[in-house]
């Protein structure tokens, strides 16, 4: 039989090695204890995200605002990555064996029933609000995936949009997602304006903004739509890749 | 506070022990979806000690949100770089699990060692054939 299992003694080296470069990490870069004091840029990222506007998107949950504010772009293309994950896990499935699954209780049913909608809402209410509080479009996304999938599980009937939908839901968000950006360069042209890609708000030499608020209520530029978007094309995604995992291409 | 810094010292000690076990478990576990497990105990691991290099509790205090109007909010670079990981993590593990699945559907086991045998014993008997 060929010895494809690495040898006990290399195995407890790498253990060794990996511990120690940990320590060492950790010891040079002095992290013993909770620091006191924010990195740099960090101070900067939470002195500019609370400042009012115009200079930020004035996003008040920070993590949200250096998400789709200050490196947008990364946000955008790591969403572009999950969406190929999601069409090879597809491709791959298509065709595949499904899980015999046994039947599911009426217990399960019953309880899925008045779960789904409390999730569902839950899952809106992280992205909607992933702007002013802790959230986003990614965590709401991946509530209502779950929430569906077990749904699907315990024998939903009535699910309207069906796979072939959240397929469609899924690529309608994502190509939504890679539009919003180039919407400021359309419109800059359009108007005879500068307009930069992932410009949310006026700048000196580029006029265009989005709304800081609507009837009071903060909005923190295009950081909610994101979000919204977001929270499609993830939840529509998993849900169909996980549901192909356990039915393959039923 | 002395107790609270011996259980920060636990909690990171813990981490790194679970990554070095994720570390093993991919080494050493001959079936793919154990290694897929550890492969995610080990992400997991590292994005929450990316997270936790982030706080700036004072002892004793309650660690704050990163939300504007709090005085010391926790640092949200590392949880913004978390939320990265965790989505392109949720990818791979998803593109594994399904070469998994057809891995299993064509040679019939998980166990790598088996899957490689059988492959030298087909190519063996391709050749002499």
């Amino acid at each position: 039989m060929a010895n494809t299992m690495v040898p006990r003694g290399a195995v407890a080296v790498l253990l060794l090695v990996v511990g120690i470069a940990l320590g060492a990490a950790l010891g040079l870069m002095g992290f013993v204890a909770p620091r006191d004091e924010l990195s740099g840029v960090s101070r900067d990222i939470v002195r500019l995200s609370a400042a009012q506007e115009p200079l930020t998107a004035y996003a008040p949950a920070y993590v949200s605002a250096i998400l789709w504010d200050f490196r947008g772009t990364d946000t955008l293309f790591e969403t572009g990555v999950v969406f190929v994950a999601i069409a090879v896990s597809l491709a791959l499935l298509k065709g595949s064996t499904p899980i015999p699954l046994s039947s599911p209780s009426p217990v399960l049913r019953t309880v899925v029933r008045i779960h789904l909608p409390v999730a569902l809402s839950v899952a809106a209410a992280l992205a909607l609000n992933g702007h002013v509080t802790p959230g986003g479009g990614f965590q709401g996304g991946v509530v209502a995936a779950s929430a569906l999938l077990i749904a699907l599980l315990s024998g939903l009937k009535a699910f309207p949009p069906g796979l072939s939908g959240m397929v469609a839901i899924r690529t309608l968000g994502l190509f939504l997602v890679m539009l919003l950006p180039l919407t400021p360069v359309a419109l800059g042209h359009l108007y005879g304006v500068e307009g930069y890609v992932f410009q949310h708000q006026a700048k000196p030499n580029a006029p265009l903004s989005a709304f800081y608020t609507v009837n009071g209520v903060r909005l923190s530029l295009s950081i909610p739509m994101y979000n919204s978007l977001e929270l499609a094309a993830i939840a529509a995604g998993f849900t169909i890749a996980l549901w192909m995992l356990l039915r393959g291409g039923e | 506070m002395e107790v609270e810094r011996i259980l920060w010292g636990v909690f990171i000690a813990s981490l790194m022990v679970a990554a070095s076990i994720a570390i093993w478990g991919i080494a050493s576990r001959p079936n793919l979806v154990k290694k897929l497990i550890a492969l995610t105990i080990l992400g997991d691991s590292a994005c929450l000690f990316i997270a936790a290099a982030g706080f700036r509790v004072p002892y004793g205090e309650l660690p704050q949100p990163p939300i504007a109007g709090y005085p010391r909010p926790v640092d949200p670079l590392p949880q913004a770089m978390v939320i990265t990981a965790v989505v392109i993590e949720l990818g791979l593990v998803l593109v594994l699990a399904s070469i998994a699945v057809r891995l299993y559907e064509h040679e019939g086991s998980l166990s790598l060692p088996e899957i490689l045998v059988r492959e030298e014993v087909e190519a063996e008997e391709a050749i002499e054939e």
